[in-house]
């Protein structure tokens, strides 16, 4: 018998097809047998600038280590470095904070929802879906003065108060987004091509998915209750009532459906917090530009859109931070998870188990 | 949890601290047996491995960050290196996704995690040199070098 080599085939680092991602497959005819994972095309070298730089100008360089979904990446460091710095946040900052960390989880299920559908095949999806992303990049722009990269949370609390008038701009999205969620519900959740192409694909079962390192929705996909907002509460969230959505089959449809059930729960946690909020202070007048730090060690979790995003700081009383280490929760997905799920595969469902998983590429490479 | 993990592992661990997170220092030959015995206590997801160089005591420290679905409390597993002759064993027989964290770290530091399959750098490309988040590695002096031809402008 000759052995002959396989093809591989590149599932390459082009922004429509895989974001700025790189595979190589090994296939033998229509059926993968090994994907090669090749991170490395976003690598920035953040953990190192960040030594160089004090804690207020670190701040518009952390919007950037997940692109999708900053705000979670901001409450991450903010609240690692108060605990350095020992300085406490007022009330009225923290609400502002919940509200903004629950309207970018939103703003990334959008996109996510747009993105799939488009590299599924239904361009239609896309088109609508991108059009609620518009919306609320113009709130943002409204409340932060940035569309992508708002720079918005500082240490102590925000940077400036919410415009008189939010109350309008949150209702205006809430109508809109509330009628487009039953299009899409008709036109993609209930779309039986679409279906078809996710059912019973990439399936693993709860004690896989926490050997692979999982977290988010990929794992409450599996039918495990839990979630970083209700085991270890920060900022407001003990005061608000949410439920968290969990599916049991754990194949990619399952990974799809949870997403798609937390866009509601945020909408009614935005409603509660904005009847809550109180006046008062927005941020810590101590906090000035060289203020130094304590000698203190800490690592701080919160939930981002995907998943358990992590931020382990170390410093030494100067006013710059000595070691940061981000952990993204993309890391175990597209690393460790991806290549277990597309092993015996087909090419075709090749993006379909990709996408399903939520990958933020930026999150890997920092 | 504290008590469990004084009555079994109090020989090994050589200081223990509570600040909502429980904090562990062990010694670097004990990491493969506290490992199993912490695993079978309940933690089974493996959230990260950072390691912090301490120029100025000539040592590396290791730490591993441990979290339990069921008990809920975080904690942080900590091992000193010598910094001229950095290896340790490695846990992918323990956790498995401690796979991928492991290869970056060898990667950025230079540590040698003696067992594991497949030590290749990870993000960065033909990299030769010293390995760059090492604290003698200035990367401002390196991007003059590189990009200024020596001179800053």
């Amino acid at each position: 018998m000759i052995d002959v080599p396989f093809f591989t085939i590149p599932f390459g680092p082009c922004h429509p097809s895989s974001g700025h991602f790189h595979a190589s497959l090994k296939v033998d005819g229509e059926q993968v047998v090994e994907v090669i994972p090749d991170p490395g095309y976003l690598h920035r070298g953040f953990e190192k600038l960040m030594e160089y730089r004090t804690f207020l100008q670190n701040s518009p360089l952390v919007d950037r280590i997940c692109i999708l979904d900053p705000f979670a990446a901001e409450l991450g460091y903010v609240n690692a470095s108060e605990t350095v710095l020992d300085i406490e946040v007022p009330e009225r900052g923290k609400f502002i904070r919940t509200i903004m960390a629950e309207l970018g989880r939103i703003l990334s299920h959008t996109t996510w929802i747009g993105v799939i559908s488009l590299v599924l095949g239904l361009d239609t999806g896309c088109k609508i879906a991108f059009g609620d992303r518009e919306s609320i990049i113009r709130i943002n722009e409204k409340i932060t003065g940035g569309r992508i990269y708002p720079c918005y949370f500082l240490p102590g609390g925000v940077r400036r108060d919410l415009p008189k008038n939010y109350h309008e701009l949150f209702d205006e999205l809430f109508i809109r987004l509330e009628k487009n969620l039953n299009q899409y519900d008709y036109l993609i959740f209930g779309n039986e091509s679409f279906r078809g192409r996710l059912e019973n694909i990439g399936i693993m079962d709860e004690k896989e998915a926490i050997d692979l390192g999982a977290t988010g929705p990929n794992l409450r996909a599996t039918g495990l209750k839990t979630d970083l907002r209700k085991d270890e509460p920060y900022e407001v969230y003990e005061q608000l009532n949410f439920d968290i959505p969990v599916q049991t089959k754990g194949d990619a449809f399952s990974r799809c459906m949870c997403r798609r059930l937390e866009i509601e729960q945020s909408i009614n946690i935005i409603k509660e917090a904005i009847q809550k909020i109180p006046d008062g202070e927005y941020k810590n007048k101590n906090f000035r530009p060289f203020t130094k730090a304590k000698e203190k060690e800490t690592y701080f979790c919160c939930e981002s859109a995907r998943g358990e995003q992590c931020y382990h700081m170390v410093s030494n009383g100067q006013d710059k931070p000595y070691r940061v280490k981000v952990r993204g929760p993309s890391f175990s997905h597209t690393l460790d998870e991806f290549p277990y799920l597309a092993k015996n595969s087909y090419i075709a469902d090749i993006p379909a188990i990709y996408w399903s998983l939520d990958p933020c590429p930026a999150d890997v490479d920092r | 949890m504290i008590s469990y993990i004084k009555e079994n592992l109090s020989d090994l661990i050589l200081s223990i601290e509570e600040d909502k997170i429980i904090t562990l220092l062990i010694d670097k030959k004990n990491l493969l047996k506290v490992a199993a015995i912490l695993k079978d206590a309940g933690y089974n997801h493996f959230s990260d491995v950072t390691v912090v160089d301490y120029i100025d005591n000539d040592e590396f420290e290791l730490i591993y960050h441990l979290w339990s679905h069921n008990l809920k409390i975080r904690l942080m597993l900590k091992t000193r290196l010598s910094r001229h002759d950095a290896n340790v064993d490695t846990l992918t027989s323990v956790w498995k996704s401690a796979h991928m964290h492991e290869r970056e770290n060898h990667e950025m530091f230079g540590i040698l995690f003696k067992g594991h399959t497949d030590l290749k750098p990870l993000l960065l490309e033909d990299w030769e040199g010293l390995p760059p988040l090492r604290k003698d590695f200035d990367s401002r002096k390196f991007v003059i070098d590189k990009f200024y031809g020596g001179k800053r402008i």
